[in-house]
């Protein structure tokens, strides 16, 4: 089948998205789906993800349309974020869990390393207390609990490498 | 909205990965839901000494006992680590002499039964690291071979007695990984012939030059490399054996008749001279399949002119490894040719190249993907002062190095090689400082791309580009950093946890603060 074929999917709120093959082939989700069930004529409907996300992740997947590293790469853990990746990082919580949980849904895993690695360098280097700020969470252990868990796993604990 | 809270499982897991553990231990102390979230990882590998103080109460092991997937043992401890604590998920077992004091009052060696309990109790171990100094018995070697059924690797350091041959063979004969260091067995025994280890994808034999004097020289290696050669999936074969240079004709026949089809990593070393001719290794090189081999390493010995040379005609197009910087024989010039040829090199150990050589080459580096980088560059009385900053702006373009060494020492591995030495002896390396004054520097003329991180500038500044570096070595001998560059390296390289080297004029406040500041990362 020709890569330039395109591939009809439709939003949670039913919004249509006329995107190409080799873009929809990203997302292993959708490849596979594809490749099990050939072409079809009608729209993958695609519950879990809401119309904002899907242009946001379809952006992602069309500016690394030809990133020949598309899979191996991200092999590894370590690999910086380009200012590009950065730059689209840059969303509202909100918008970066939503992200997150799509590309679990929709299995891009370059995707999915980017958005958690985004997460966990706003944890870095930071107290308890200002990642409940950062997270907006509240503290909800007894006293006697938050000294326990300092206890039983601080002093002592080390770690190998 | 969506919380960071409402993210599953198996999300929080791939976050927790990216984090360090100082990060984890804040984690856990955020709310409950963070608690759970993150205590996995925090307990997942733990190192239990026989070191009074230091050590986690073994209670508090006991309760997070199902978080621990590596465990490090030393050879003596108390009943309450060993005997009584089950971890349901271990994957890798070390059992290590990393620290044992035998005048401790409590010091209490583990037996071999308390460890055929340990093994009987832990069918889930997939590594298995071993040198304590006992012997193992035969039956501690049974339960491994027929109860750890997903046993991977296997690294073995000791003796091997006579009844516990064909148990120890066995398991060798299940593992993907074997790597058998200063192993004894009596010279009677030979591998069993009904073994065809189909698993095995990385061999290393490796016995030293202490066992020497001490042990009768061990024939099994030959037979055993003989023995595998039905291995299918062996990419890795590394041999580093006394007096018994690596046997290349061997070696070039069983690959003639088509065996070891996926190998492609060397490893050589010099156990007194277990490197076998330069004609010999060339030749071999020579002969492998183009494309083929991907890493190739050399600990100690010469590196021969031809050795280089096939190296260089056959494998430079494909080389992801290597690592040369013990050998002499290694030239500035090669150096200068393997950063620039590699386009594929991601692990670079090299002695020294000469700073005149790499500002004076026909090509700028196309090395760009390296991770790791050693070498030593050397300048020369003679060198123009603007070549520093060129060298500065060539290393910046290597932005996914993660560990960086420009330690001197390196070089002085081949003082015996004169007139070398006496040339590097006399001369200084690359300088690392940052100017002052740098937008009016001399330094700057040099031509400079201005899509390069860290603009026009070709002092330290310009390595902040090094997003990923993650250690950097320097030597403290011949730089003279100070506070400035310290401060410089913790404010711009973020995941930084290693610096080693000598930072000069630092007073004991100055000291405080960077102890404070690293201490926090």
């Amino acid at each position: 089948m020709s890569a330039h074929s395109q591939i009809l999917l439709t939003s949670s709120e039913g919004t249509e998205f006329i995107i190409d093959r080799d873009i929809a082939d990203k997302s292993m989700l959708l490849k596979c789906m594809l490749e099990d069930i050939g072409e079809i004529g009608q729209a993958v409907p695609l519950p879990n993800v809401s119309g904002p996300i899907l242009t946001k992740v379809i952006e992602y997947c069309t500016h690394h349309r030809d990133d020949p590293n598309f899979l191996s790469a991200n092999d590894d853990v370590a690999a910086e974020i380009d200012e590009w990746d950065l730059e689209y990082c840059k969303v509202d919580q909100g918008t970066l869990y939503e992200l997150i949980l799509a590309a679990n849904y929709l299995d891009i895993k370059p995707l999915m390393d980017l958005t958690c690695k985004t997460v966990a360098n706003m944890i870095k280097a930071k107290s308890p207390e200002e990642i409940r700020k950062t997270f907006n969470i509240t503290n909800d252990f007894t006293p006697e609990e938050e000294d326990q868990v300092r206890r039983e796993n601080g002093k002592g604990s080390r770690r190998l490498s | 909205m969506t919380t960071i809270l409402d993210l599953p499982e198996e999300i929080q897991l791939n976050i927790g990965e990216h984090l360090p553990f100082k990060s984890i231990y804040s984690c856990i102390r955020v709310c409950r839901s963070f608690y759970s979230f993150f205590i996995p990882r925090l307990w997942s590998d733990l190192n239990i000494s026989h070191c009074h103080g230091g050590n986690i109460p073994a209670t508090f092991l006991r309760a997070n006992a199902h978080h621990v997937k590596n465990i490090t043992y030393t050879a003596a401890l108390t009943e309450e680590y060993y005997g009584t604590t089950v971890f349901p998920r271990l994957h890798t077992l070390r059992m290590t002499n990393i620290y044992t004091d035998r005048g401790e009052p409590t010091y209490l060696q583990v037996t071999p039964l308390q460890k055929i309990a340990f093994a009987r109790l832990h069918p889930t171990i997939r590594k298995l690291v071993y040198d304590h100094e006992d012997t193992l018995p035969k039956e501690f070697w049974e339960i491994v071979g027929a109860e750890w059924t997903q046993l991977e690797t296997l690294e073995f350091e000791g003796v091997v007695e006579a009844d516990a041959r064909d148990t120890f063979w066995r398991v060798c004969g299940q593992v993907q990984n074997l790597q058998l260091e200063d192993v004894i067995i009596p010279e009677s025994v030979l591998v069993p012939p009904t073994l065809f280890f189909r698993r095995l994808q990385n061999l290393s034999i490796e016995l030293n030059d202490s066992l020497r004097r001490t042990k009768p020289r061990q024939i099994w290696p030959l037979r055993l490399l003989d023995q595998v050669k039905t291995a299918e999936g062996l990419r890795r074969l590394k041999w580093d054996i006394v007096d018994n240079p690596f046997p290349v004709q061997m070696v070039q026949d069983i690959l003639a008749k088509g065996f070891w089809p996926a190998l492609c990593e060397l490893s050589l070393g010099e156990s007194s001279c277990s490197l076998c001719p330069d004609e010999g290794l060339a030749e071999f090189l020579r002969t492998l399949a183009p494309q083929r081999l991907k890493s190739f390493e050399q600990h100690c010995g010469e590196i021969g002119p031809l050795t280089y040379k096939s190296l260089q005609e056959k494998h430079f197009g494909h080389l992801q490894n290597l690592m040369i910087g013990t050998c002499s024989g290694v030239t500035s010039a090669m150096v200068q040719e393997v950063m620039m040829e590699c386009a594929h090199l991601v692990h670079f150990f090299a002695p020294f190249v000469f700073l005149r050589d790499i500002v004076k080459a026909p090509k700028p580096w196309s090395c760009l993907k390296l991770e790791r980088l050693s070498v030593c560059i050397v300048k020369q009385e003679s060198d123009e002062p603007e070549w520093n900053g060129r060298v500065m702006k060539q290393i910046s373009l290597l932005r996914r190095l993660q560990i960086l060494n420009v330690d001197w020492v390196a070089a002085f591995l081949l003082i015996d090689d004169e007139p070398l030495s006496t040339i590097l002896q006399n001369s200084g390396t690359l300088d690392l400082r940052l100017l002052t004054t740098s937008q009016s520097s001399s330094a700057d003329t040099c031509s400079s791309n201005d899509d390069e991180p860290g603009g026009g500038s070709s002092d330290l500044s310009c390595w902040s580009s090094l997003v990923q570096l993650k250690e950097f070595l320097f030597d403290g001998d011949h730089q003279t950093l100070g506070m400035e560059e310290a401060l410089w390296m913790m404010e711009h390289w973020r995941d930084m946890w290693c610096i080693e080297g000598k930072f000069k004029g630092l007073e004991g406040d100055d000291v405080d603060i960077l102890h404070k500041m690293f201490k926090e990362k």
